[in-house]
């Protein structure tokens, strides 16, 4: 009782799928990268310069933007 | 009077066979049966009927087409069909024949494993499960009477050649059958739970020119006759969160005897203590997959807080009351859901791509029926060339975006509708492949799912298999020592259908008895309530029967002997 599917998921045993970081460890990334991100904010917001702009808060965009996906899934909001 | 009978009804068939065969379908005659046993369950809320029937090709060309109807009289309907060859287990194509005119019979078509021929024999095992088939009678009862329900069928089995052999039996959900269909008792014996037909000989084909004879059991029916009207399953795939979550939104009825009077608290309340069997939905139980967690249980005013979560290494059960018992007619609607860890459903394919394997249907352990069941699975933003194969026929397919908040564009999602589903078909995977390609945003890898055709990823999921995974679903109890099996039958069988009972008769095990439950969540309600009940002026104690636990309590006492044996040694003492 086998199909072209089965088989093919059997030959994948030994390659489940990885996350990039688990769910054990989400609230600890999240809470890095919000601090990271209301740092670097903070820093820009004190000097605001066009030529700051892509060394401080593109970084600090990136950091909340990725620290607030972790941390709705701390909070077991999986999207 | 026996043998007259076939004959009159045998020239009767042939004088309409020229105006049937114009209007109906037209079955060539190239198989005869040799012997055909029909089995007719009733132990569940819908019926299941099996048919094992020896087929011999009569033709001089060898064939491959077998057909078959089924008789669907009424509302009812057939939920699925499956067939298999019974010595090979070599399953077999069963497909619907688009004819509406043979009503009330469905016609199915039966492709044979292998080609048959002139002259060959096959051994064919063909189940199907068919929903609204059983009514109620009385169709109104008090909130503690007993409810019974009623299954008309065919005396003889509807088939499209002539059958040699035939023999029909009916297995009631218990031993209480107040009336069946004797026809002057000939060939018609009743024992215990069953209630056999035949055997006769030599009926001809089915023909809808005819009025066949019907025979009608009633029997009683102690659990509630759940359905649910819709149900709305979701799969989400969360790569980021390494998550799979499952939310069931469940409208469910009571489709058993309807409630006389008012409902009384008071009774339910004071009988409850006892713990009756009632045709009301108490409690339903869900054997949900081993590494669920975060489950939850609302309804439409919110969370309720009358419900169980149990979850370990070997198995999770979420067990939930609904907020008032329902009765017949009674509606309830509900919701419930569970997380799952990723990597046991999602694997890296070995070219390129994901594998996401799910179980299609899973819902309560209490026999169920569906009326449409509608599965989203939700795939991650971004997958494409998404294929799946489905363990049952879907009658519908739809493929849309799903937007939730931090989409861009919109996840990936399948909704899959299937309508006329009996809970047999539950715990059977469906399996997404995806193929390669880059995912905009969120995956770097990406995702694109591909899915071949249908296929079944499991045999026909008997309880036998069901069990494989479940807890040990033995009951001991130690009984009183007069007590015969028909006493325990009817004292356990409330609580489920029974496979067996043993009780011991050497003179270490008298007074025990092992009973085997069909269903694990029947032997976990049996257990439940029947210890400590006073049964015959004794007390029950009822266990879970758990071998591994009694070997080791053995290894034990022989080790704890020895101990001793050496203390006494060293102290002198004889």
């Amino acid at each position: 009782m086998s199909s072209p599917t089965l088989e093919l998921w059997n030959a994948a045993a030994s390659s489940p799928f990885s996350p990039v970081i688990g769910k054990s460890l989400h609230a600890t990334v999240a809470f890095i990268l919000l601090a990271i991100g209301a740092v670097l904010t903070i820093i820009f917001s004190i000097n605001k310069s066009l030529v700051l702009a892509p060394a401080i808060a593109f970084p600090a965009s990136v950091a909340f933007g990725l620290g607030s996906v972790y941390a709705l899934a701390a909070g077991g909001v999986y999207v | 009077m026996r043998s007259i009978r076939p004959r009159v009804t045998l020239c009767a068939t042939l004088l309409l066979a020229a105006s049937h065969l114009a209007s109906s379908l037209e079955v060539p005659q190239v198989f005869k049966n040799t012997n055909l046993l029909r089995t007719i369950d009733a132990s569940k809320a819908y019926i299941r009927e099996t048919i094992a029937v020896i087929i011999e090709n009569t033709s001089d060309k060898p064939q491959t087409e077998y057909y078959l109807p089924l008789s669907v009289p009424g509302s009812s309907a057939v939920s699925f069909v499956e067939c298999k060859d019974k010595k090979e287990g070599t399953p077999c194509k069963a497909e619907p024949v688009e004819d509406s005119s043979d009503y009330p019979v469905k016609y199915y078509k039966i492709t044979l494993p292998a080609t048959l021929k002139p002259k060959g024999q096959v051994t064919l095992a063909i189940s199907a499960s068919i929903t609204g088939a059983l009514e109620p009678i009385p169709a109104v009862i008090g909130q503690s009477d007993k409810q019974f329900l009623s299954y008309t069928g065919y005396r003889y089995v509807p088939t499209a050649y002539l059958t040699e052999k035939q023999k029909t039996k009916f297995r009631a959900a218990n031993g209480e059958i107040p009336d069946y269909t004797e026809f002057g008792g000939k060939d018609v014996e009743k024992s215990g739970y069953t209630v056999t037909y035949g055997p006769y000989d030599d009926k001809k084909a089915w023909s809808s020119d005819s009025t066949p004879e019907t025979f009608t059991i009633r029997f009683e029916f102690t659990m509630p006759i759940i359905y649910m009207e819709k149900l709305e399953r979701d799969i989400e795939v969360s790569h980021w969160g390494n998550n799979l979550a499952f939310e069931e939104r469940y409208w469910m009825t009571n489709n058993g005897a309807k409630l006389r009077d008012q409902f009384s608290r008071l009774t339910w309340a004071t009988t409850s203590y006892y713990n009756p069997p009632t045709a009301a939905i108490k409690s339903l139980l869900f054997p949900l997959r081993s590494g669920s967690k975060d489950a939850y249980y609302t309804d439409e005013v919110g969370n309720v807080s009358t419900s169980k979560f149990r979850s370990d290494s070997r198995e999770a059960i979420l067990d939930i009351k609904p907020r008032f018992p329902i009765f017949g007619g009674w509606n309830y609607s509900f919701v419930v859901g569970w997380n799952n860890d990723l990597p046991d459903y999602l694997r890296k394919s070995k070219g390129d791509g994901y594998i996401l394997k799910v179980p299609l249907l899973q819902g309560p352990s209490q026999s169920t029926s569906y009326g449409s069941v509608e599965v989203r699975i939700i795939l991650p933003e971004g997958a494409t060339d998404v294929t799946y194969s489905a363990p049952f026929a879907i009658d519908k397919e739809e493929r849309s975006l799903h937007k939730t908040f931090m989409d861009t564009l919109g996840r990936t999602t399948i909704k899959l509708t299937v309508n006329n589903v009996v809970d047999e078909l539950k715990n059977r995977d469906i399996i997404n492949k995806l193929a390669p390609e880059v995912n905009r945003i969120l995956f770097v890898k990406n995702l694109r799912f591909v899915v071949p055709s249908a296929h079944r990823v499991r045999t026909r999921p008997t309880e036998r298999t069901h069990l494989t995974y479940e807890p040990p679903t033995n009951l001991r109890s130690i009984t009183s020592y007069q007590v015969s099996s028909e006493e325990l039958f009817d004292l356990f069988g409330k609580f489920g259908p029974i496979r067996q009972i043993r009780q011991g008769i050497a003179n270490n095990t008298k007074g025990t008895a092992f009973i085997v439950y069909e269903e694990v969540g029947d032997a976990k309600t049996a257990c439940d309530k029947l210890n400590g009940f006073n049964f015959q002026n004794r007390y029950l104690v009822v266990l879970y029967h758990q071998p591994e636990k009694m070997a080791r309590s053995e290894k034990d006492l022989a080790q704890r002997q020895e101990e001793l044996e050496k203390l006494k040694k060293q102290h002198g003492i004889e």
